[in-house]
């Protein structure tokens, strides 16, 4: 007879086996521990992975192309002229000049070695973010003598903490820069990761690329932001810059190379897919394994527990009571044992962001399906034992061993 | 002659035989037998006998090879298998000679097992475990586990557990085979007195000293039975 109380009843036994047999009941969690574990670490594990990569790539918008010169012996970089004639390239809107900056900001005094400084020409911001106060780098600035700069918020926050910083002077390179404008980036997600350029986190002051250069000590640019006006047709216009550089180069192939954004995003995209699916198939050989053991341990259970078992049928517990009551047990164990395995899952998840270097999130997705699983295999794998244990006949259970 | 009693368990040329490869064995062999609600009967015989086998059956824990079997005018024959479970709980109270507790619930568990299986509420459970537990004079053992209880103790528990839904049958095999004179004789007290309350029980045994408790004996040999022994009037 099958009624709520019955069932109560049988929860309250199944839960009351288990802790009276808590080594058994462990081994047999084990392997739903380990399976679900490793199925939340290792995605959550891709996960990081691939946005800390996506990360350094982020600092490009999509349509925008990156030039990198490695140089020649006889050549080692671009020159204004020839970033104006790629400028005129067909389907090229503009182009901008990366400047990364071998100097310091100091400030009152103060060295901020973790503020990177970037040498940029007028067309950089107007692709890149919006000036939330006082003015972008104009046309006017690029002479190559004029001490003006824009810094972006997280710059300002470090050097000037209390406000009132357009308009204030700091030193770059040993010259005193007047700030003009203060840079604000629209958020997305690379903003938390580490640019190419600003490993130093703590923020960038934009001058104009000419003064930076000086400071360098350099007289070409090995590295340029071209801007494309029709996505679609990004990939000739990457063979028609190809081909002018290479031209310039001598036909040396290997004395450069272009970034296209989107093209290294839809690789990764199915590399992350693949990778994702590999891990999932990987991760359910685990579970797998985890309910055979289930399923093992369950077994081994209801051999030893036959004389119970009997004695339960003998005084009124029907083929059905005995199955549910087993079956609840495997589902238990294996809910239990899903969830040790979630938090572990989690926590090594957490200690693989902190390695890699992103910010710690939880996959609730990742979360959901373990917890799932474990209940499915803890029924799936539970189901045949709980059968067996059913239709124990109860004399010979109760004469056995 | 005329028989005012009522007929608790009517069985009728019961044949029960197992087929051990290709050898039949035949152990019971065409067993009749009546008996009245509130007898105390007594079924004695040797080791092989029979007797096991005769009580399983009483017990509707096995189905006989031939033969009728009617307990409370119910043919057992025609009930299912979660019917037969019913009936266990329900109406028939099982005494083991190992005892037969369950040995990770404490005394109290143990007895409440048989209602909890015939489904009834919590607090009805608890209740009349701690009765019957008073009732065998377990009540300050009542959270022992047994392996905390001596045998006698174990033994009494179990009766406990046998009446706690009020059976119409208690089925007792060896009860006191366990156990010391001493203590068997303290079994056999309660045993005494349940039946003088009106229960009626079945004793399956092969020690005639044992057996002697009983009002009625019934002796098993070889598998057929042979009325034997005073039978008292109820």
């Amino acid at each position: 007879m099958l009624n709520f109380a019955m069932l109560v009843q049988t929860f309250e036994m199944s839960i009351r086996n288990i802790r009276n047999n808590r080594m058994r009941s462990f081994l047999t969690m084990l392997g739903i521990i380990i399976g679900v574990g490793s199925v939340i670490s290792l995605i959550s594990i891709v996960g990081f992975a691939t946005r800390s990569m996506l990360g350094q790539f982020s600092s490009m918008g999509a349509g925008s192309l990156q030039v990198n010169i490695y140089g020649t012996p006889v050549k080692e970089g671009l020159t204004d002229n020839e970033l104006r004639e790629i400028s005129q390239i067909d389907n090229v809107l503009s182009v901008s000049p990366l400047i990364t900056v071998n100097t310091s900001v100091v400030k009152d005094k103060t060295i901020y070695k973790k503020i990177s400084v970037l040498g940029r020409n007028e067309q950089f911001f107007l692709r890149n973010g919006t000036i939330r106060e006082g003015r972008a780098l104009t046309i006017k600035d690029m002479s190559g003598n004029i001490p003006v700069c824009v810094i972006d918020e997280d710059a300002e926050s470090v050097l000037f903490p209390n406000g009132n910083a357009l308009g204030s002077g700091i030193r770059v390179g040993g010259i005193q820069y007047r700030i003009v404008g203060i840079l604000h980036k629209e958020a997305n997600y690379a903003d938390d990761f580490a640019f190419e350029e600003n490993r130093g986190k703590e923020g960038r002051v934009f001058i104009p690329y000419k003064n930076g250069m000086l400071m360098n000590g350099q007289n070409t640019m090995i590295s340029a932001e071209v801007y494309t006006k029709d996505t679609s047709r990004i990939n000739e216009t990457v063979a028609a810059i190809e081909d002018y550089v290479k031209g310039q180069f001598n036909g040396a192939k290997d004395s450069f190379y272009i970034m296209n954004l989107s093209s290294i995003l839809n690789a990764m995209d199915t590399v992350t897919t693949m990778m994702s699916a590999l891990l999932g198939g990987i991760a359910s050989i685990a579970l797998l394994v985890g309910g055979i053991g289930i399923m093992n341990m369950m077994l081994v259970s209801v051999t030893e527990r036959t004389r119970e078992i009997g004695l339960r049928k003998a005084l009124g517990a029907e083929p059905i009571v005995i199955q549910i009551q087993f079956l609840l047990e495997s589902m238990i164990l294996s809910l239990v044992g899903g969830n040790i395995g979630i938090v572990i899952g989690e926590l090594i998840s957490f200690i693989a962001s902190k390695i890699i270097g992103v910010p710690f999130t939880v996959n609730i997705m990742a979360i959901l399906i373990g917890f799932l699983f474990s209940v499915a295999v803890g029924a799936v794998f539970g189901w045949a034992p709980a059968n067996r244990a059913s239709k124990l006949n109860p004399i010979d259970a109760l004469r056995a061993e | 002659m005329q028989d005012n009693r009522e007929v608790l368990l009517e069985m009728k040329d019961i044949v029960k035989q197992y087929r051990m490869g290709d050898e039949v064995s035949t152990v019971l062999k065409g067993i009749s037998l009546t008996v009245y609600r509130g007898e105390f009967v007594a079924v004695l015989g040797p080791s092989g006998s029979g007797k096991s086998t005769l009580m399983n059956i009483i017990g509707c824990l096995d189905t006989p090879t031939s033969g009728e079997y009617f307990l409370h005018g119910q043919k057992i024959a025609d009930l299912s298998e979660s019917e037969l479970a019913h009936i266990r709980s329900r109406e028939i109270g099982f005494i083991f000679q190992s005892f037969y507790l369950l040995k990770d619930q404490n005394a109290l568990e143990n007895v409440e097992l048989p209602m909890i299986y015939a489904g009834a509420s919590r607090r009805k459970c608890r209740e009349r475990a701690k009765e019957m537990l008073k009732r065998v004079g377990l009540e300050d053992r009542m959270t022992h586990m047994p392996s905390q209880l001596s045998g006698g103790q174990q033994q009494r528990v179990a009766i406990a557990r046998s009446i706690v839904n009020t059976p119409i049958l208690l089925l007792a095999d060896e009860p006191t085979g366990a156990l010391d004179q001493a203590t068997g004789k303290q079994v056999m007290e309660i045993f005494h007195e349940l039946n003088e309350e009106g229960r009626t029980i079945i004793m399956i045994t092969h020690d005639a000293n044992i057996a002697a408790h009983a009002r009625r004996i019934v002796r098993i040999l070889d598998g057929n039975l042979y009325e034997g022994g005073e039978t008292a009037d109820a």
